[in-house]
């Protein structure tokens, strides 16, 4: 993984987080992403994730992740436009329509980034073998999490060789990004099952598991305060202004 | 089980199925060592494509800003492509139903509705091994581009039977779902050609070598 999507692995707030608390964290957030349809209490929540996964990554890392999605909330604007010149009654929308389902991915994506950046995979793998998960869940779930960072950085490979050729940018989407995305991809995973290999993780593990150890103050602090604040954002749902969708 | 020993029979398992791949004569992956079914690179590589599948997925879906019938036959396409190469990568029976096992557990950590297709996702990928197998295995491409159409038609009936469960009192919608799931079925077809010049980009390369 590169350096500067880290701050200090050991010594950030995120860290000192069990794994077990970060994955009901990233659940909980997942769920109530779901659920939740108030622009102002999934702002609630983005807010306070915001704060979790700038004590996970760097604030320059955080914002490149704001500005993607920004892009992308400009592309759907746009695609969204289209169709509601075309088929009016499909697209029934007004500005908060738009807002909360990037306010939902960004929610996701905080918690996310938070459970990536912070979690070493051996910790994460102890954790799935602790809760006697079967190893052929273990090492793909492990995997899951742990590969979000190492794919950002395959991208940013690929976008450094493009810059190296003569026009530098990126020559065609099959040969220029899509075949060295997936050539990329294949080593990476063979990296991670060499390195995975070499510490003595296998799906044929029978040795003897550590016991599950209890959650720390810091845990079921963090914890307490995302049930609360989801009972918050439930109340500005239920109780709150209701933003009602209007034709374009 | 010492875990160099564990790595030294998961090296020799790779290289006899290696061996077997390049005579041709192969179809269907040796089991990996010491009761476990598959080996630790196999599982790693199922993780990596769960991820992509789902992330790519997700964010093409995001980037059409609804009901977007372009975006909508990307994120097939992307998502049949993918599932070609890896059941290329590792081909073995159960392969599918973990992948999309683990892409739905991946969805409850991103965004949770996608565990609400888990059950007939499942059930589609299982009778997409059923067609492999019935074709006579992992050993040729084809059978494998037609397994996974297969599961991936199954899949949209599944979703068309429920539309037309719940919404059987309004025709106008049940026509709409229809269009929609037809333009996704035209993304799934063109990933089966897509999914095919990866794997010749990967031949090519030396990657994937049978």
């Amino acid at each position: 993984m590169r350096a500067s999507f880290l701050i200090k692995a050991d010594t950030t707030f995120a860290a000192g987080l069990d794994a077990r608390a970060k994955l009901l964290l990233c659940v909980a957030g997942s769920l109530a992403a779901v659920i939740l349809s108030s622009p102002l209490s999934l702002g609630l929540l983005v807010a306070l994730s915001t704060a979790l996964a700038l004590g996970a990554a760097r604030p320059a890392t955080v914002l490149k992740v704001y500005l993607f999605s920004a892009a992308m909330m400009l592309f759907a604007l746009g695609c969204a436009a289209i169709i509601g010149l075309a088929v009016p009654d499909l697209m029934r929308w007004n500005v908060f329509s738009l807002i909360v389902p990037f306010l939902r991915m960004l929610l996701s994506v905080n918690l996310l980034l938070t459970l990536s950046l912070s979690t070493p995979v051996r910790e994460l793998f102890a954790r799935l073998q602790q809760i006697r998960l079967p190893g052929w869940l273990q090492i793909p779930l492990s995997v899951a999490v742990r590969f979000i960072p190492t794919f950002l950085e395959d991208c940013a490979q690929i976008r450094d060789a493009a810059r190296l050729r003569p026009g530098g940018k990126i020559t065609g989407m099959w040969r220029g990004l899509a075949v060295p995305l997936l050539f990329r991809m294949l080593y990476s995973a063979d990296d991670l099952a060499m390195a995975a290999e070499l510490k003595g993780i296998s799906a044929a593990y029978r040795g003897q598991r550590a016991p599950l150890p209890a959650l720390k103050t810091r845990d079921r602090s963090v914890l307490a305060l995302a049930f609360a604040a989801l009972c918050a954002a439930a109340a500005l749902q239920y109780f709150g202004p209701n933003f009602r969708p209007l034709p374009m | 089980m010492d875990a160099a020993q564990s790595g030294a029979y998961d090296a020799a398992h790779r290289a006899r199925r290696g061996d077997q791949a390049r005579r041709g004569a192969v179809a269907e992956a040796a089991p990996a060592p010491h009761g476990a079914y598959w080996s630790t690179r196999e599982l790693v590589t199922i993780g990596v494509f769960a991820t992509v599948i789902k992330a790519s997925t997700i964010m093409v879906a995001y980037m059409g800003g609804g009901m977007n019938p372009v975006t909508l036959a990307a994120k097939n396409c992307l998502y049949v492509t993918l599932m070609i190469v890896l059941l290329h990568k590792v081909p073995r029976s159960w392969t599918m139903p973990l992948a999309v096992g683990i892409t739905a557990m991946v969805s409850l950590l991103i965004m949770g509705s996608g565990v609400l297709y888990v059950p007939a996702s499942i059930a589609a990928c299982l009778l997409g091994e059923g067609a492999i197998r019935a074709l006579g295995g992992y050993g040729r491409t084809r059978n494998v581009v037609l397994g996974v159409l297969v599961a991936e038609i199954a899949s949209k009936a599944a979703g068309f039977g429920l539309s037309c469960l719940i919404m059987r009192e309004q025709p106008g919608m049940l026509a709409t779902s229809a269009l929609f799931i037809g333009i996704g079925s035209t993304g799934t077809f063109l990933g089966a050609f897509t999914g095919v010049r990866f794997m010749e980009e990967l031949r090519h390369a030396g990657i994937i070598s049978h």
